[in-house]
């Protein structure tokens, strides 16, 4: 036990203290898991996970599998705002993680149990068949390869006359072609998705308001849930202006959000 | 005397804009000028992770030396001893001037139970009273005060269901290993304009490049390619290709006289050269390759039907691949376009 931080740290060129970390953070979850009977408790260690996690992301880890691991921590405490923002960073690195995905709709819709119609999470307008999965540096190399082979295989049909090499050249140009536009259109999509400054709001029934002030009224008469997603449009001295997915735009206190 | 001087004089350039001098200006120095006091309070040193603290700076001026720049709000937002170990914020109102007494406020929030102390915190001003000596630049320090940080408030649900009945997937409730957490990476981002231009160009350029290349070192392989177009003469290419050295004038033979009667709709598909040079003549085939096709055949017979020993197999293979290259060009370039 003693051992796997030093040689995590050795092996891995990360600092002891910082695989210390890891290893509470993966110790208190563990402990959080056996606490299944005790819930009170078992979220104490929960919490206690999240925030050491956190403690790696300020330290300058970030990659899905921290961010996954934190979001799940976060969201087994019943933090939901800290969940939320933690899995949408991790969705960032690797937009098809299945348990990404899969935690931030469960963060989502306890979400949308607690919101009327503000601060609702935003609907998934990507088309049914487009897979959650954005160009990442593999499928970039793969389809630039199948490119590449296609005009290989034109060349090699000069130079023979062979028709099975001006098939196969033909071919692997088309699905290069055709897996580019879909990864491109999915890239699209996510770009959208993740466009601006997240921010999640902390507290719940948190009004939006007009103005940068708590003398100016709310806007609505509903009030935001807590893990409310919106992206950041201007922030003055302690005040965000912010827009949700709904399109609705006002001011909320930094002392209530979370900033990615 | 210059002190006597400067004493006299700065009440009366009191309202007089004053520039301190730039030599030995500290870095922390944000334009008071005056002599000042600096004291610094907690009034909850006693908080959770995450909870605020209410921090209080104290800036008083001394009413002996006349002020000519008041004191502005201390940025410890930007002071790492600060940043590291507090998220720092402004209440609302966040400083309050009565007389020579500036206050300014903060709310402190401890990061992490390791947080034991507010640090010290630096003012710097400077003392009119010594014109444009450098001397007159002066740092004080408020103490740093010690705190107190709990683990953060166990959050309790206000509603607590029968036990835990939140069925999430199973991947909630994983975590990953220690190796995968402790990384450092980066979202990949698309390439830009110049990057993707290249990728698209560089591989059709390089293919060009491999045919050109090619042709320079294989000027009849691209007749080749023609040639295999030609099913009769890929054939007897191919054929031609797996003579062995034993009775080579009858293969050679028999292949020529196929791919004539395929070609060129020979009737026989063992002609005598005499029915080859007629047939060709009717065809309207070029001397030149009607007697070069004829004499080929006349070798051959020569070889099949003679006591002596056979020639050089390479020649009469060479030789009809020859025949066959030429009567395919010559059928290739004559066709009507």
């Amino acid at each position: 036990m003693v051992l796997a931080p030093l040689l995590i740290a050795v092996l891995g060129s990360v600092s002891v203290d910082d695989a210390a970390i890891a290893a509470q953070a993966r110790q208190a979850f563990a402990e959080g898991l056996s606490l299944r009977g005790d819930p009170v408790k078992g979220k104490a260690r929960f919490r206690t996970a999240a925030e050491l996690y956190e403690q790696l992301h300020e330290r300058g880890y970030s990659s899905a599998a921290l961010y996954r691991s934190q979001g799940n921590a976060a969201l087994l405490a019943g933090d939901l705002p800290r969940a939320v923002l933690a899995y949408r960073r991790g969705l960032r690195h690797a937009p098809a993680d299945r348990a990404l995905q899969e935690g931030l709709a469960a963060a989502r819709e306890e979400v949308a149990q607690k919101a009327g119609g503000l601060g609702r999470p935003a609907g998934d307008d990507r088309p049914p068949w487009l897979p959650h999965v954005g160009f990442a540096l593999w499928s970039f190399v793969l389809s630039l390869g199948a490119y590449s082979l296609g005009w290989l295989l034109l060349a090699r049909w000069g130079m023979t006359g062979r028709s099975d090499m001006l098939a196969a050249g033909l071919t692997a140009l088309l699905l290069a072609c055709a897996v580019a536009a879909l990864l491109g259109l999915a890239t699209v999509y996510e770009q959208r998705a993740n466009a601006g400054i997240l921010v999640v709001i902390a507290r719940n029934d948190l009004p939006l308001r007009l103005g940068n002030g708590e003398s100016y009224t709310s806007r609505y008469r509903e009030k935001l849930p807590r893990g409310a997603e919106a992206r950041l449009l201007f922030r003055r001295n302690n005040w965000l202006q912010i827009e949700l997915s709904g399109g609705e735009v006002g001011w909320v206190p930094l002392s209530a959000v979370l900033i990615d | 005397m210059t002190s006597l001087l400067l004493a006299l004089l700065l009440p009366a350039l009191a309202d007089e804009p004053f520039e301190p001098p730039s030599a030995g200006r500290p870095d922390n120095f944000r334009g008071a000028v005056g002599l000042f006091r600096i004291q610094a309070g907690a009034r909850n040193p006693r908080v959770a992770v995450n909870q605020p603290i209410r921090f209080t700076v104290r800036i008083t001026a001394d009413a002996g030396v006349p002020m000519m720049a008041a004191p502005v709000r201390p940025e410890i937002d930007r002071d790492p001893a600060f940043k590291q170990s507090f998220h720092i914020e402004a209440p609302e109102p966040d400083s309050k001037k009565d007389g020579n007494v500036w206050e300014f406020y903060y709310l402190l929030k401890p990061k992490s139970e390791k947080v034991t102390e507010i640090p010290e915190l630096s003012f710097a001003f400077f003392n009119p009273r010594f014109g444009a000596d450098p001397r007159g630049y002066q740092e004080l320090t408020a103490d740093p005060i010690p705190i107190t940080v709990t683990p953060a408030a166990v959050e309790l649900p206000s509603v607590e269901p029968k036990g835990d009945v939140k069925t999430y997937p199973e991947t909630i409730r994983q975590t990953a290993d220690d190796e995968e957490v402790l990384r450092r990476q980066h979202p990949w981002v698309f390439p830009g304009g110049g990057w993707l231009a290249a990728s698209l160009l560089l591989p059709p350029l390089i293919g060009l490049a491999w045919l050109l290349i090619w042709r320079r070192f294989y000027p009849d392989a691209a007749r080749l390619a023609r040639l295999r177009r030609s099913r009769a003469a890929r054939d007897a290419l191919k054929a031609l290709q797996c003579v062995g050295a034993a009775q080579q004038a009858d293969a050679v033979a028999g292949i020529i006289g196929l791919y004539l009667s395929r070609r060129f709709d020979l009737p026989a598909t063992s002609p005598t050269p005499g029915e080859v040079e007629a047939h060709l003549r009717d065809s309207g085939l070029a001397d030149e390759l009607r007697q070069q096709a004829t004499a080929l055949l006349q070798t051959c017979d020569a070889l099949r039907f003679s006591p002596m020993p056979a020639a050089d197999s390479g020649s009469l293979v060479q030789a009809a691949r020859e025949l066959i290259l030429a009567l395919e060009t010559w059928t290739w370039s004559s066709r009507p376009s």
